[in-house]
Formats: structure tokens, sequence, C-alpha cells
């Protein structure tokens, strides 16, 4: 309680200071306030631009997959809680489409997050709803790469039973409403090109004259976004001094005569994601009217529980929707921290390169093979003697785990995602699971599962699979187990 | 006995310059972009923290900590609070663009060594759902990496020390000597 009351109080103090300017980032030397304000709108569209890129890639893989047929279940992913951010103090909940192809770490996800105006995040805005709500479409090798490899917060993943009918629904509303969102950042988008562009050429001719300054552009080399427009009057030479090919001497320009005008525009607004609210619409939130759209079994009352992403699990279990316990894969997180502590070093440290243990080597080559690989992958400054060593103690290509292996983002059997409609389907099913999550935790997790069931009345029960009575059978066959 | 003193002496030079691979002209690089992007804060004053700049340049061009960038709440962390001021030219742009392409590929270099990773796996993802490749025919991390490391050892990278292979020529590469097009 007296956690939850410092978290309360630590969101006060911050909306306070923001409040009252305090929280203002300090200015660097050297550079105006403008300069500043214009290179962070630049960065602002530089960065949004490459997060609908990223989520057109993977909406369109999710819709081939869905017409070839292979999505064959749902997953309710939870990141664990940090402290690095105080809007992930409660984990962050997301969804993954299983599908039958490969590995889990190549299938498609889902999460619901704010989409901010710019650079910095108000918290007053995301307490009112000022920001929109966006799904981020993309690998769960992605998701775990930000949130086991970079945060190490291990992910939980929740088996969602369903049927072809609920996930098409799913797919279907995600791809709608991700394409109108779409649709509407680009419109915007265009428009706030062609903004920049008349007034920079409108400033450029007023100050200089028609005809006597250069237009340039800023842009992404791969994509051909533009994030700003440069107006440089004809005076100046051509080009910058500050290009990679030069050497390391440092620069003797001066700043150039210019006017420069960032691409700006405001991220909008789908109605069925609706807006971004830290209490309400939140990862977990929206995630949970997102699947009820679709007939996915939510209480009435969505509680606690069905706000908070670590208790999302507990929501659904309440909903009677999963009995099962998580599949958890702690071992990447385990094992950097095994390394770190046989080091005599924090993590931190370890993770910097330097000052490793002159044992480092002899410690290092006698991890089991996937954690050599493990560590090859997450320790990014790794010292190159270590490196060198341990790359040559591995076995040829060909014999390596798989990336995915390697993060035990392993598929769970196929046969738990299905929605029973005979007892010798649900039998093989808890079957499959005592042998997946071991009998203990299944029959624990069935036993919480038919405590919250006894609350319902029949009318009650009716009501939560009103959508999909599917889920009705299921339940019913669960309860007599 | 001069002669062949010479020459020995020639041939040791040319071991002792040769490259073994491209990484350690892809790192040079690294550093270097770091430094030109050090000297743009500040005009050529100096006294700026590399580690700032790294953050800020790598939020331009979108290499933070999150694919996502920095604006998702939710997922970021919001790392330009520590950032100073870059003088934004359009070459800067254009040197952190390049940057980035640089550090890419210096990252499918490094996994194609482990023979996994997730850059290296995300583009087999890709190359798979571009030429709609499955089963037999499908492009493996482990084909990338074995290729990857076949340039990398004949410095096809780096024939060109000014012009380092970036992300995308390296995929052209690749794609080619897949027999993709």
């Amino acid at each position: 309680m007296e956690l939850k009351l410092n978290k309360f109080l630590s969101l006060f103090v911050a909306v306070f200071l923001l409040s009252v300017g305090m929280a203002e980032e300090p200015k660097p030397a050297k550079i105006t306030a403008k300069e500043q304000r214009q290179a962070l709108k630049i960065i602002w569209v530089q960065n949004h631009r490459q997060i609908l890129q990223t989520n057109r890639k993977y909406a369109r893989r999710l819709e081939e997959k869905q017409k070839r047929g292979e999505i064959i279940g749902l997953e309710l992913v939870v990141a664990s809680s940090t402290s690095l951010r105080f809007e992930s103090q409660w984990g962050h909940a997301l969804f993954r489409f299983v599908d039958n192809v490969g590995d889990a770490e190549n299938d498609v996800g889902l999460g619901f997050v704010a989409d901010l105006s710019s650079t910095s995040v108000n918290y007053l805005m995301g307490l009112v709803g000022g920001y929109p709500v966006f799904p981020v479409i993309k690998s769960l090798r992605l998701y775990n790469t930000q949130y086991v490899k970079n945060e190490s917060r291990p992910l939980d993943r929740y088996v969602l039973p369903s049927n072809q009918k609920i996930r098409n629904q799913l797919v279907n509303l995600l791809l709608r409403e991700w394409k109108e969102l779409d649709k509407k950042n680009q419109f915007v988008y265009e428009n706030a090109l062609k903004l920049a562009r008349r007034q920079v050429e409108h400033k450029a001719k007023k100050k200089w004259g028609a005809e006597k300054y250069r237009i340039e552009t800023m842009s992404d080399e791969e994509s051909g976004d533009i994030f700003a427009f440069v107006a440089t009057p004809n005076t100046e030479p051509d080009g910058d001094d500050d290009s990679l090919e030069k050497n390391n001497e440092p620069s003797k320009s001066k700043k150039r005569k210019r006017i420069l005008y960032p691409v700006h525009y405001r991220p909008q607004f789908q109605d069925d994601f609706g807006r971004y609210t830290f209490a309400g619409n939140n990862c977990a939130g929206a995630l949970v009217h997102f699947l009820e759209q679709s007939g996915i079994p939510s209480k009435r009352i969505h509680g606690i529980w069905g706000r908070l992403p670590n208790k999302l699990p507990n929501f659904y279990r309440r909903s009677l929707v999963n009995p099962f316990p998580p599949y958890r894969a702690t071992r990447a997180v385990d094992v950097r921290a095994e390394v770190a502590k046989s080091f005599n070093m924090s993590v931190a440290d370890m993770e910097s390169g330097e000052k490793w243990p002159k044992d480092a080597d002899a410690k290092l080559l006698s991890l089991e093979l996937k954690d050599k690989l493990l560590i090859l992958d997450q320790l990014e400054n790794m010292p190159e003697e270590q490196r060198d060593s341990l790359l040559a103690s591995l076995p040829p290509l060909e014999q390596r785990p798989s990336y995915g292996e390697i993060y035990d983002l392993n598929n769970l059997p196929n046969d738990l995602y299905q929605l029973c409609g005979d007892q010798a389907c649900l039998h093989a099913q808890v079957g499959t699971a005592i042998a997946q999550f071991g009998e203990k935790r299944v029959r624990d997790g069935l036993t919480e599962w038919k405590q919250y069931r006894r609350e319902y009345s029949a009318r009650e029960l009716a009501k939560l699979v009103e959508k999909q009575l599917d889920f009705l059978t299921h339940i019913e066959l669960l309860t007599t187990l | 006995m001069k002669k062949l003193l010479a020459l020995i002496m020639i041939l040791g030079m040319m071991l002792a310059t040769a490259q073994a691979d491209c990484l350690p002209m892809y790192k040079k690089y690294k550093v270097k972009a770091v430094v030109n992007s050090t000297l743009l804060t500040t005009g050529g004053a100096g006294g700026v923290a590399l580690g700032a700049v790294a953050v800020y340049v790598g939020a331009i061009i979108g290499i933070t900590a999150s694919s996502e960038g920095i604006m998702l709440l939710g997922t970021v962390a919001g790392g330009l609070s520590a950032a100073t001021g870059v003088v934004l030219t359009v070459s800067s742009v254009k040197s952190a663009s390049r940057f980035v392409s640089l550090f890419k590929a210096l990252k499918l270099i490094k996994e194609s060594q482990v023979g996994s990773g997730d850059h290296l796996n995300e583009l087999a993802d890709d190359l798979n759902d571009q030429y709609d490749l499955s089963g037999e025919a499908a492009v493996t991390p482990q084909k990338l990496a074995a290729l990857i490391a076949e340039g990398n050892n004949v410095n096809q990278f780096c024939l060109d020390s000014k012009n380092l292979y970036g992300r995308k020529v390296m995929v052209e590469y690749l794609v080619t000597k897949l027999g993709l097009r």
C-alpha cells in the first residue's frame, strides 16, 4: 500500500513540476532556443515517419498471414514492471497473433501506446487524454529486443483460447482501424510538407529576393521522407563543412545564413483506439477494449485488474478466459545476471565492457552454447579479446541454435489455443497444459478459475459470452473438470 | 641482398596494414561520425560529452534504444533530457543518415559472426516477404550469415575505405548473391 501511495505521490509531484515549468530541460550552450526547438521537431517527425513505416510493414505481414490461414491462436503478453519510467511501473501489456510458421519470434505482436506530439512527455496530457492511442505492430522478436534484451524485462505469455471467427475479427478490426489511422497521418504529413515548403519559400523570397536562394531538403535516404526544408542564399557556398568524409579536425566553418522549416504535424486520433489515459485507456485498457470488440469475454466492471498491465492476466482469469499459467522465459535475463555475478560486477558495469576481470575469458568459455550466444548477442560493448575467443569456441553455423531457441521464444502446442466443443478436446488440452506447464501450476490455475466461475450467475455468464457463444461451451466444459 | 631485405620489409608492411576483414573499418567510421557530430554541436569549440551527442544524433536518425524511436509513451526512455543541441544542417542530417546505415551494416556483420540476431533475422523475414519465399527456398539467417561472412572475409564491404557499404547496398549485394534478382 505504501508503495502504491509513493507511486501516486510521484505522479502528483511530476504533474506539479510540469505545470509550474520546473521540469524544463536545461538549454545547451551555443545553440539558440529556436534551433533547439527546430532540432526537436525534426527528430520528432523523423521518428514518427519511421514508426508509421514499421507499422505498415508488419500490418502487411499480418494481412498475408491471415490470407494464408496461418494464424492459429492468440496470446496475451505482459512485460514485467520496471522503474526505468513512471508509466512502466506496472508492466506493459501486448498481444501476439500466434501463427504456425517457424518459431514464435517472427509472429506479429500488437501493443497500444500513446502517440506523443513532441519528443518529451507531458504527463498532464497523459492524464486527461491529450494523446491518441497508437497500435504498435511489430514482430515478437522486436518486442523481445525492446523488453528482454534492452531492458531486462522478461515476457510472460498467456494463452487466450479462441476460434477462427474471433481471430479473423481481431485481425480485420486492427487492419481496418490501422489503415484509417495511417491515411489520416499521411494526409496531415503531406499538408505539412506543402505548408513548410511554402513558408520557407515565402521567407527566403522576402529576405533575399526571388531566385536568389536555393532550397534543399533534410530527408531520409532510404525512405525519401522529408523532415525539413532549408533555404540558403546563393551567396553562400555549396555544401557544409561537416560531412562524414571530412577528417576529425575541428570544423572552422561558421554558422551559415539559412532559413529552416521543419515539417510538423500532430499525430491523429482513431475512434476505435481512442485517447490514451494513464488510469483508463492505457496499454491494458485499450487492449481490453480491442479484444472485447471481437468477442473475447471481459468482466463488465474492469476495476483495477483491467487497467494495470501486470494485473491483466488476473482480469482475464476473472473473466473466465484463461485458466492456464503463463509461459515465462527468464533465461536471457538470468544468464546476464549470473555472468555479471561471476565477474563480481553489476550488470551495468559488465555491459559497459570496461574493467572486466582477467579470468573473464575462462568464465565465458565455460558457459553452455546457448548462453554463449546470448552473451554475444546482448553485450554490445564486450571487449574484443573476449568476443573473439567466444566466437572461436562456437561450432559451425548450422550446428548453432536459432535466435528463438536462444531466447526461449518457443511455440506452445497448437491445441492450447483452441476453444473446445467437447470433453475429449478439453481433456486433451488439459493434458497438453500439464505436460507444458507442470501439473501443480495447471491444477492451481484451474482451482482459481473455478472460484471465479462460482461468482457468476447463469444470467451473468450468458451476458459475459453473448458475443461468442463458443466460449459458453468451453466454460461449461471447464466447469465440469 | 639489399633487394631481398627491401622486399621482405615491403611485404611485412603490407601484411601489417592489410585488413583481415571490414569490422575495424566500420568501427573507425562509427567513432569518426560521433566525433564529427560533436564538432557540429559546438562549432569547433569542443567540450561536449560524446555520449550525449551520440544519443542526440541517434535520435535524429532513429537508432535510440527502442526501435520505435522516442515518442511512444510506455515504450521509450525519453533519452533526450541529457541531449545537447546539434546545429542541424542538410549534411549533418545526411551524415547522421549515413551513420545509421553504416551502424546497421556493422550490426549485420557482427550478427553474422554469431549466426543470429535481431537485424539478421529481421532481414531474412523481410527478404522472404519481399520475394515470397517459403519452405526450402526460404532465406534463413544462417544463409545470410554465411554470405555476409564470405563478403567480409574478402573485404567486399570495405574495398573503398571512403565508401563502405551501408545497409542498403549490403542488402542489394546479398539479394544478388542469393540469386533473387
